[in-house]
């Protein structure tokens, strides 16, 4: 965990970010004019992962808790979302639902976990994980078993239906930045910088203050609210849920995503999940569906070539 | 008031303090002296609640602090600067401050004023500033949470002598702001300089106290404590 950008990271927005990051916002806005439908729904998926990864990197490069049953939240809200929208909740409003079940969810499986470190952090997450997917399971009477919840009705806001391709990027394109601006607020603020320093140092905070386990069970709840609001994206994108969103694949995806995406940086989370759902779902296509082993061979590429993920290239060039 | 009664600490299955007792005024600067391995840093990590304590009392202000948390004891007062400074290399010299700043005892401006070359290097990382430097800084952020009691391990370790007396002259500045110091230091010409009074450990326990002046006087004792040449 020291690949770490320079600084506890407070708000310092060059001139020069700041115009990337409105270009960037410009073209997201524009896709649905110059892609076809189909590169359009893969764009929705990415920012869906993207959000999911990002919330995930809360915890990995934020605090340095890296998380093996992540999923299991994104699972949570996106069946909360879905089961909501399923008794007649499209609104956004199912969305804040399902990122505050989640953030519950979270408060209980942090409150256990963050009291362990390393090692048996990693097993308790991944137990909970493991836990989660097999009462959606067995749960049959409120999750579907095995089939899921399908036939979730479009998402709406107000009179408008995101029932095709085009509304349906635009309204996880607005949830998307909700979710991003709220990461991005924290991370930037004196709270984000206290997590950093607790990830560095977690006894010289401690003398400094600061009870490290309250900090860390705050970003745990939050990582769980993000990554439950990106699973009511996901059910709105999807209009299906099954165990298998929150099962160990999505967290080791995601944790992937952090990897190769640089953790410590929230974009460059996001920029791994978009090149992960590239590689599975559109390249994969191209080598007869085997778009895991394209992803093996990315992360073992990855690994030896970049140990910093993408954010770290620059660094590496100077 | 720091008043430490019968403190018993140490690590594992292996004690360093052994019924440790010493007090220290409010503004009194006090160097604790000792050959090493005596549990000099030991007292100070437990002071601090880094190492939990397995007997004995430690009273600030009449608050007993003996088990308390570090972030607890920090909240009641006590400050420590460890060995090795322990600053974070890639973070900015004012967001060290900043993210230890609490109260307003010591707000920014006051720290900046003891520390000028903080101030002109605030926006740099904490890694290009020099040894001396990054002394001051870890000072300063101990500073920042707004201490009645700060604990200096080894200040001077690895300090130019010119450096050495600049940092006399800041811990000087905070012993006449009211804060009461306990300081570990090899360097006896720093501890002399600073500290009033002088408490010699042996084996995990005080086992002399003086006025520094009546110390430095006593070459026989200080030969006998400290292994010093007359």
């Amino acid at each position: 965990m020291s690949a770490v950008p320079a600084g506890l990271g407070y708000a310092r927005v060059s001139l020069r970010s700041g115009a990337l990051a409105a270009a960037i916002a410009v073209t997201l806005v524009a896709a649905p004019f110059y892609l076809a439908p189909y590169a359009t729904t893969t764009l929705t998926r990415m920012l869906v992962f993207g959000l999911f990864a990002a919330s995930l990197d809360l915890l990995v490069g934020l605090i340095g808790l890296p998380s093996l049953g992540h999923a299991a939240y994104l699972g949570i809200g996106a069946y909360t979302a879905g089961w909501l929208a399923l008794h007649g909740l499209t609104s956004p409003l199912a969305l804040l639902l399902a990122a505050s079940a989640s953030a519950l969810a979270g408060l209980g499986a942090g409150w256990i976990s963050v009291r362990s470190s390393g090692i048996f952090f990693l097993i308790l997450t991944l137990a909970i994980g493991e836990i989660a997917e097999q009462i959606a399971q067995s749960w049959t009477a409120v999750t579907g078993g095995s089939n899921g919840l399908y036939g979730i009705p479009a998402a709406t806001v107000g009179p408008l239906t995101a029932s095709d391709v085009a509304s349906l990027y635009y309204y996880v394109l607005g949830g998307f930045g909700v979710g991003m601006a709220m990461l991005w607020s924290v991370s930037a603020s004196p709270l984000g910088a206290a997590l950093r320093g607790i990830r560095d140092n977690k006894t010289r905070m401690r003398a400094l203050g600061y009870e490290s386990t309250r900090y860390e069970l705050f970003a745990f709840v939050l990582a769980a609210a993000v990554a439950g609001f990106a699973g009511g994206l996901l059910a709105a994108q999807q209009r299906l849920v099954t165990p298998s969103d929150l099962g160990f694949t999505t967290s080791a995806l995601a944790l992937f995503a952090v990897v190769i995406g640089g953790s410590g940086r929230l974009w460059a989370a996001c920029l791994g999940a978009a090149l992960i759902i590239g590689v599975r779902d559109v390249a994969g296509l191209t080598v007869n569906g085997h778009g895991p082993l394209l992803l093996g061979l990315l992360f073992i590429a990855a690994v030896y070539l970049m140990p910093h993920g993408i954010a770290g290239l620059p660094r590496r060039r100077k | 008031m720091l008043l430490v009664h019968d403190l018993h600490s140490g690590y594992g299955s292996g004690t360093v303090l052994h019924g440790l007792s010493l007090q220290v005024r409010t503004g009194q600067a006090l160097a604790v002296l000792g050959r090493n391995g005596v549990g000099k840093t030991t007292l100070l990590s437990t002071l601090m609640g880094l190492v939990r304590p397995r007997r004995g009392s430690i009273r600030l202000d009449g608050c007993e602090l003996a088990g308390r948390r570090p972030d607890q004891v920090s909240r009641a007062g006590i400050a420590l600067v460890p060995q090795g400074r322990r600053i974070w290399p890639t973070v900015t010299v004012h967001e060290h401050v900043r993210l230890a700043v609490r109260g307003q005892s010591w707000p920014i401006q006051r720290l900046y004023e003891l520390f000028p070359n903080l101030a002109h290097r605030r926006h740099q990382p904490a890694g290009n500033l020099s040894g001396g430097e990054q002394q001051m800084l870890a000072i300063c952020r101990a500073l920042a949470t707004g201490p009645s009691l700060i604990l200096l391990d080894e200040p001077s370790e690895g300090l130019a002598p010119g450096i050495v007396s600049h940092l006399a002259t800041a811990i000087t500045e905070m012993v006449q702001s009211g804060l009461s110091v306990v300081i570990v230091e090899h360097d006896l010409r720093l501890a002399y300089a600073v500290a009033s009074d002088v408490a010699v450990m042996v084996r995990g326990t005080v086992v002399h106290t003086a006025a520094v002046d009546e110390f430095r006087n006593d070459h026989r004792r200080a030969h006998q404590l400290l292994g010093l040449e007359a």
